[in-house]
């Protein structure tokens, strides 16, 4: 393109920028890039505000280093993982110590650890968890070498100072490689603030859009817009009239990537490539041929365009053969040059004053990116819009979210809509009580307020956007000396989980390192039943010996699940794998206010609450009170997440009460649905203690209520034909992925032998990031599952019932030393 | 001959009433045009029948989602008014049956109406069975019919396929004992009939009844026969009723009690009801004599003994659940009293363990304004203890993060006073075509040979 | 049989030997027991007294029903007097022939 036109800039924006970062490192290492993280070997984590396994870079890829030293598979060894921010976000609940902190701080909070740790004397303000950061700084200088401290901050000051202690702790090399950066932020926002000027000017004659947004994501977006209707040709490649391509003259809608050639390097030395999986559904063309025809290149077809560049370039001399392998094997790492040892040369003091003069005080907005929905580019998908927010619960929406202490004093509940003006911003958003929230602090979400992104998210949610600023040269995500005010309407927010608390009982069951180390059925108190026979656990009390009698054996595979709690980070991700590959339908707003969501399977998440049984016995609390307490969460809560899905019973309460006996028992050990049998009567929801059961209230699919995907045949290729749609007036509920179970059963006997263990996966274990959910084979010994389900940390979820759950799970082991008194969970 | 007449006890027929006088006030409703209090009284009823037909229509037609319900509150209003109905329902088999076993002779001047009450609850009842289904074009596949899928049966566990039995059971020996019942009235009806239609009619419903010893004699049998088979049915049909409760797993629910306390509660309500009723039909068509105080004293009799079970039972509900030490079941109690529903758990109480109570004083037991007050005051205490019972349990339970707030939309509340409106349409027509004392059978109990020997005279004498 | 051609695992019931299984038939057997009982009994009612729908009633005395016992004696021609007499003695109120 720069040889046929050479005035041609490209320019890198990122929504969610990280050029703070890239700066930083440019200042630090001579190297404007984003380094490669590996949690994995960090036995010491430290994070200020950093979103790591939420929505932090590269979440996914994070998820499953850190969760390797989290899981307890023998070992008794696990990471120390310390989490200061201002909002309650999906990292922070798991870490093993969370502390609160106003996001105007996070860079005296480093200054203050870069202190400690590298024996500086810079100054900088004091926080409000001195005491905390200076423990963290002894943890961490006592794990050289393993451990890393990451900030999600984009100010360039506050990456130096973290890159500065990193440093101090050998982090470069062991648990950060900025040799092999990575590339999936490039986002220049000084180039892109340039631009702006440039366009306001009028020096700008042709802007050509390629998957960006800025009409909705850039700050400053009127500023944009304006500038913006001065550029005499405006092309926008966008797959949709978004709020960016309305304002162009042209537009050229790129080809979806399932239909597209294309090749990337995510990480430096490894490429990948990627190829159409389906052939065009609308009339569109691959952006990147239409460039190629523009400077009239001699290959316009990108297929052999990316063939010709990486046989010339990145696999130099590779074969036709060699290609074909490359494309199967999707990834080619190429070894490139040595690692470089890395000699910090920033300037700490300059970093540190500028932190000290930043403002502080007063009330302060924070944006952020909601797990699910993201950067908001894929507002428009449903299910992403219905997946509840792993933390507040609610769905359909963003809000203000804000501690209990801060809405009281000023006076808000939950729903009442507030107008907030911080810089040139003002947004209007109604208040969501967030436990763990810092005072003083809202946090929005971004991504939402879309007005040109399709049925599902134009109108839904207020734009967060405007909250962002530039400062110091990059994008940052907070505003400081916000104003608000109290407006007199009061919105409803949806919320798939209205109770917060476990309320005293063995929900789930946790207990600490140490503890564990001790006794590894630390905290899994197994309930005994006071029998004739003397006391029995609960499996061992039946009344019947099914299990012995012919008819209930289960001879050929006997399904079952485990869900390791260490393991679960509650991102959601199962939710929305399960939905996709069981056709759930989505429900909407307004029946998500009625409790009737869909999902077959749900992340509950339960905050601590400073009444347990224990204080109410020490102070003398009679139950009525000790049961209003428990039902508030504390101040700085705890946070556990256990998904539940149908729990396939043995002895199944809800099978024995259907009257059309449209709910059996599989000789495999799956509870079935039989939904052309069922006439609605609902007490098999009614007696199902875990309440894991979906009834189809209306007629979900085309039907003009419920305008999601199963109302027209575009929307209808989205279902997964293996599975039936359910018609109104059933129930529904998860089958295990039966149609997964039966497709590898089948394979395998096509192939004359038994399905081997991890063949057949359901769609939630396939997607888990962290592979919480183990599913298997019980009567195969040498199965995981048979073998996690051995584990002393294994439990059933309200095992006194009796119900026999095939679903089980293990302990949630946190590596925080016990506060005060051992932290049992169950009497 | 002098026939002794017990002092003490008062006639159960008053004002001298000869059998004519008897036939005389049963059939006059029926030969004569209805009053205006009638045509207002079944014009309200017929709108309201009418509205649930339209509201119903609108729930089948469009799916459950327009009710209240939802993930953890699967049954409300509808399973509510189902048992609420069905517990009336009680009432008139047990004062024809068990009543009958009692040697009770009161019972002759309610029984005709309490059985008419009891069939017309029932079908309310089974409406609600009906719509409250997801599927209701399917509602025969919950019975056990033969079929072509290699017969598939249905499943003989479930406490709702009980109910089917039992409820089916109920309504169709209701019936025809009811029915059978009518037969003798239905001739004197058509014996009477001077219009040419009337005579048609009530010949086809009196079968043929002409009123021979013989007949008489079968009659008595199959009455009494029926008696003893609808005593236990009546106890079987509201335990039944109850373990759709009892044999659950929820806290609130999963409790022994049920059984008696269910049967006990639908006497009370059932009685209730009755009176609610009758206290009406005795004045509007001038049944006084037959419908005496001795009756209403009676009744609320039964309504103090039968409240007074339920209130025990609500005490040994508490003291299992503290006794048992289970969590989940004490919890159940305290949200109950405490929650966010403490509002229908206390009038429950209120109007279902004080005010029986009341009617240990025997001015009150004889009041009419009082008795037909409090008569309603039960129905609407043992309509919250149903909806506490279901709700309360189901909303919050096991797992805390499935707790929820139910509340009911115009529709099911549409449905519930529709229900009220075809209860009250048929028994207004009931009223009307149908006698509403059981003439040929009071007759057997009027004390004419003892009022004449008080009279002095000898003719008519037997 | 149900259980013999839908062999079904129901909660973990022992359903396939009828006495292990038997608890849940109770309630069910008594209802269709008293439903067999009751109906039977009406039905054999009506087709011994000869009552059904449409069934000429044959009414002796139009006050049968209402507030008279009918006698019907069926005799020889030359005792008539002498009944008749017998029966106005004990309170007769209507004699016919």
């Amino acid at each position: 393109m720069a040889a046929k036109f050479p005035t041609t800039k490209h320019i890198s924006y990122d929504a969610v920028s990280a050029y703070g970062m890239i700066k930083a490192n440019q200042l630090s290492f001579c190297k404007a890039a984003i380094p490669t993280y590996h949690f994995e070997n960090a036995d010491v984590i430290v994070s200020i505000g950093a979103d790591f396994i939420g929505n932090w870079l590269s979440p996914v890829e994070y998820a499953k280093q850190y969760v390797q030293n989290r899981k307890l598979n023998g070992k008794k060894t696990m990471s120390r993982h310390i989490h200061f921010e201002a909002n309650l976000s999906l990292t922070g609940s798991n870490a093993d110590n969370r502390y609160k902190l106003k996001v105007s701080q996070y860079g005296a909070a480093l200054v203050a650890l870069y202190n400690k740790i590298a024996g500086g004397s810079l100054s900088a303000p004091a926080t409000t968890q001195d005491a905390a950061l200076t423990a963290a700084a002894n943890e961490l200088m006592n794990a050289r070498g393993k451990a890393v401290v990451v900030c999600g901050s984009n100010d360039v000051n506050d990456q130096l100072i973290c890159n500065a202690i990193n440093n101090a702790l050998g982090s470069y090399g062991s648990t950060i490689d900025l040799n092999k950066h990575s590339n999936i932020r490039q986002g220049n926002d000084e180039e892109m603030a340039a631009l702006v000027a440039e366009m306001n000017a009028g020096e700008v004659g042709a802007v050509i859009f390629y998957n960006s947004n800025p009409s909705y994501t850039y700050p400053d977006a009127g500023a944009f817009d304006a500038a913006l209707a001065k550029v005499d040709l405006k092309i926008s490649f966008a797959d949709r009239e978004d709020e960016t391509a309305a304002k162009c003259d042209y537009i050229l809608p790129d080809s979806h990537y399932l239909e597209s050639w294309n090749d990337a390097e995510p990480v430096k030395g490894v490429f990948s490539l990627q190829q159409p999986a389906i052939k065009n559904l609308f009339d569109t063309k691959q952006a990147q041929e239409v460039m190629l025809s523009w400077i009239d290149a001699p290959v316009t077809d990108y297929h052999e365009y990316i063939k010709a560049n990486w046989k010339a370039n990145v696999a130099s001399g590779a074969t036709e053969q060699d290609w074909f392998k490359i494309l199967q094997d999707g990834v080619y790492n190429y070894a490139g040059e040595d690692a470089v040892a890395m000699a910090f040369a920033g300037n700490v003091n300059d970093a540190a004053a500028k932190i000290a003069a930043r403002n502080q005080g007063g009330d302060e907005v924070v944006v952020y990116e909601k797990t699910g929905l993201g950067n908001g580019n894929q507002a428009n998908n449903p299910w992403l819009q219905e997946l509840p927010d792993p933390i507040s619960k609610v769905c359909w929406d963003n809000y203000f979210a804000v501690s209990p202490k801060f809405a009281k004093d000023k006076g808000w509940k939950h729903g009442d809509v507030i107008e907030v003006k911080a810089g040139s911003a003002t947004v209007k958003a109604p208040v969501c009580l967030q436990p763990g929230q810092a005072d003083n602090t809202l946090a929005i979400a971004m991504g939402y307020g879309r007005t040109a992104a399709g049925t599902a998210a134009n109108g839904v949610g207020a734009n967060a956007y405007p909250f962002l600023s530039m400062m110091d040269g990059a994008v940052v995500s907070y505003a400081v000396g916000a104003t608000v005010n109290k407006t007199v309407e009061e919105y409803a927010l949806a919320s798939t989980q209205t109770h917060h608390t476990m309320m005293g009982r063995a929900i789930v069951k946790e207990t600490t390192l140490d503890e564990y180390k001790h006794d590894p059925t630390a905290g899994n108190h197994i309930h005994m039943l006071a029998t004739h026979k003397g006391k029995m656990k609960p499996s061992d009390v039946n009344l019947w010996a099914t299990e012995e009698l012919p008819g209930h054996e289960k001879p050929n595979h006997f399904w079952g699940m485990s869900i390791d709690l260490n393991s679960c980070i509650g991102c959601g991700s199962c939710v929305v794998a399960c939905n996709a590959e069981n056709n759930v339908p989505v429900v909407g707003k307004d029946e998500i206010m009625r409790a009737r969501e869909m999902h077959w399977i749900r992340i509950d998440r339960y905050y601590t609450s400073d009444m347990d049984k224990e204080t109410a016995h020490e102070k003398g609390i009679g139950k009525l009170d000790m049961y209003g307490l428990m039902e508030e969460p504390a101040e700085n809560p705890k946070v556990v997440f256990q998904p539940v899905m149908c729990q396939h019973c043995s002895h199944a309460p809800c099978e024995t009460v259907c009257p059309v006996v449209a709910t059996t028992h599989s000789s495999e050990g799956l509870n079935m649905m039989a939904y052309n049998r069922c006439v609605g009567t609902r007490y098999c929801a009614n007696n199902c203690p875990y309440k894991v059961r979906r009834f189809n209230w209306f007629k979900y699919s085309d039907n003009e209520q419920f305008p999601f995907n199963m109302n027209d045949s575009l929307g209808k290729m989205v279902l997964n034909p293996d599975v039936t749609v359910r018609s109104r007036g059933v129930m529904e509920k998860c089958s295990m992925c039966v149609q997964r179970i039966q497709y590898g059963k089948l394979e395998a006997k096509k192939q004359s032998r038994r399905p081997m263990d991890g063949e057949i996966k359901t769609a939630c274990q396939q997607t888990c990031p962290t592979n919480a959910i183990t599913f298997g084979d019980y009567n195969d010994a040498n199965s995981a599952l048979s073998k996690q389900s051995k584990d002393e940390r294994m439990y059933h979820l309200l095992d006194e019932v009796g119900a026999r759950p095939s679903v089980n799970y293990l302990t949630k082991v946190v590596n925080a030393p016990a506060e005060g008194k051992p932290k049992a969970t169950h009497h | 001959m002098s026939h002794v007449e017990s002092a003490l006890r008062p006639t159960l027929i008053e004002g001298d009433r000869t059998y004519h006088d008897i036939t005389e006030d049963v059939c006059r409703p029926i030969e004569s045009k209805p009053n205006k209090w009638w045509w207002i009284a079944f014009i309200v009823s017929a709108a309201a029948f009418l509205w649930w037909i339209i509201v119903v229509g609108y729930t089948v037609g469009t799916g459950l989602g327009v009710w209240g319900l939802n993930k953890t509150v699967g049954w409300a209003w509808d399973i509510t008014n189902f048992v609420w109905w069905v517990g009336i329902g009680h009432a008139g088999t047990l004062i024809s049956a068990i009543l009958l076993l009692f040697r009770q002779k009161w019972r002759l001047s309610i029984n005709r109406s309490a059985e008419a009450m009891t069939i017309f609850a029932v079908i309310c009842a089974a409406s609600f069975i009906v719509s409250h289904m997801g599927r209701p074009w399917v509602a025969y596949w919950p019975l056990p019919l033969a079929n072509q899928f290699g017969s598939l049966w249905v499943n003989f566990n479930s406490p709702l396929v009980w109910d089917v039995f039992a409820i089916s059971t109920y309504f169709s020996v209701s019936l025809v004992f009811w029915y059978t019942g009518l037969i003798p009235d239905f001739a004197v009806v058509r014996d009477r009939a001077k219009t040419k239609a009337r005579k048609f009619w009530y010949t086809i419903l009196s079968f043929g009844w002409v009123g021979t010893a013989k007949n008489w004699q079968r009659f008595e049998e199959v009455s009494l026969v029926l008696a003893g088979i609808s005593t236990p049915l009546v106890l079987s049909v509201h335990s039944v009723v109850s373990m759709d409760f009892a044999t659950s797993v929820i806290p609130g629910w999963h409790t022994t009690i049920f059984p008696p306390y269910f049967v006990a509660g639908a006497i009370f309500s059932g009685f209730a009801m009755v009176e609610t009723l009758l206290i009406i039909t005795r004045k509007v068509l001038n049944l006084e004599n037959s419908i005496t105080m001795c009756h209403i004293d009676m009744m609320n009799r039964i309504i103090l003994l039968t409240g007074s079970i339920v209130g025990v039972a609500y005490l040994t509900e508490f003291f299992i659940a503290w006794y048992s030490g289970v969590e989940y079941e004490q919890y159940a109690f305290i949200n109950r009293a405490t929650g966010p529903y403490w509002w229908a758990y206390w009038s429950m109480m209120t109007c279902n363990v004080i005010s029986p109570q009341l009617f240990w004083s025997a001015k009150l037991r004889t009041n009419l304004f009082a008795t037909f007050f409090l008569s309603i005051i039960v129905n609407i205490g043992m309509w919250f203890e149903r909806f506490v019972i279901i709700v309360t349990s189901l909303h919050r339970d096991y797992v805390p993060s499935s707790w929820t707030m139910y509340s009911p939309t115009w529709v099911e509340m549409g449905i519930f006073i529709g229900s009220l409106g075809l209860f009250f349409t048929c028994f207004l027509l009931f009223a009307r075509f149908f006698p509403v004392i059981a003439m040929s059978e009071l007759k057997t109990i009027i004390k004419s040979s003892s009022s004449q020997a008080k009279k002095g005279g000898h003719h008519g004498s037997h | 049989m149900n259980i013999w051609d839908w062999p079904m695992d129901i909660g973990g019931k022992p359903s396939f030997a009828l006495f292990k299984n038997m608890p849940a038939f109770i309630p069910v057997t008594f209802e269709f027991t008293v439903l067999c009982a009751a109906h039977g009994m009406v039905i054999t009612f009506y087709l011994r007294s000869k009552l059904l729908p449409g069934v000429e009633p044959h009414v002796i005395h139009h006050r049968q029903a209402d507030d008279h016992f009918v006698l019907t004696i069926e005799g020889k021609e030359e005792n008539a007097a002498a009944m008749k007499s017998a029966l106005k003695e004990t309170g007769a109120v209507e004699i016919k022939e």
